[in-house]
């Protein structure tokens, strides 16, 4: 099974279960920007034990959950992973935090519809730039800077208030202009 | 004759402006899809260059080799 063969599948049967998630991380970023690789799809979750042994008991053949629920340090949230099987690429699954900024970009994600019958959830492209910046300040990640500078050289519409009232909040107005200037607008 | 650094940047401008155009010529379904395989791909050249500088290792021996240079846990069930 390959790394989209297992995402679509899970994608698949967290529409069937209802679950409100969101694909987040360099597919959104690739989505919205220039596409880079990625080792790793990250999903936000909001959801309980009943939902994720749900969604455990709906997997099909090849993916299986990581039994042992780990801390993700960079965003500070629990975090489920599922493999696999044939492929080294893996699944995140982050759950929704309390953060006033990952509440608002969750509440304002998109329905995205496309292929033949592909139906996923992603944030709207400005929080993804917020995120990014966000996870890019102070030199910490190169490739979330590299991202950013892709979506703004790609989209042709951005709303920089939005932009810049988060960045504001989160002390990155600096690295968005940095990253503004890197793409020439 | 020597490249110059305004030549760099040149040529480092044109080298993004067309990977600008090539995203936006992009569907939905090949952006979203990109990533994972842009990551397969790049799996099965290094699984081969393992392969090539161990020539005595089995497959498991160069994917276990290849998951500890990417970092990646073995799975916990």
């Amino acid at each position: 099974m390959t790394g989209n063969d297992g995402l679509l599948a899970l994608i698949r049967v967290l529409n069937e279960v209802g679950t409100p998630y969101m694909l987040v991380g360099s597919y959104s970023s690739n989505f919205y920007g220039i596409p880079r690789s990625t080792k790793d799809a990250d999903l936000v979750f909001q959801f309980d034990s009943c939902s994720l042994s749900e969604i455990a008991k709906r997997l099909p053949e090849g993916l299986s959950f990581d039994q042992q629920s780990t801390f993700e340090m960079v965003t500070a949230t629990r975090k489920e992973v599922i493999f696999i099987e044939g492929s080294d690429f893996q699944i995140e699954l982050f759950h929704l935090s309390e953060d006033e900024f990952d509440q608002a970009r969750f509440q304002g994600r998109e329905k995205i519809t496309f292929g033949d019958d592909i139906t996923t959830w992603m944030p709207r492209m400005e929080d993804v730039i917020v995120q990014k910046l966000r996870w890019a300040k102070g030199g910490a990640r190169s490739k979330d800077f590299d991202d950013v500078v892709a979506i703004l050289g790609v989209q042709e519409k951005v709303d920089f208030t939005y932009i810049a009232e988060w960045c504001e909040k989160h002390g990155t107005l600096e690295v968005l202009a940095k990253a503004r200037a890197e793409a020439g607008v | 004759m020597e490249t110059t650094d305004e030549q760099i940047r040149q040529q480092a401008a044109e080298c993004h402006a067309r990977k600008i155009r090539q995203a936006r010529s992009m569907s939905m379904s090949e952006k979203f899809l990109a990533g994972a395989e842009l990551f397969e791909y790049a799996c099965r050249i290094t699984l081969s260059g393992i392969s090539h500088q161990h020539p005595h290792w089995s497959k498991s021996e160069c994917r276990a080799e290849l998951r500890r240079r990417l970092g990646i846990r073995e799975l916990v069930s």
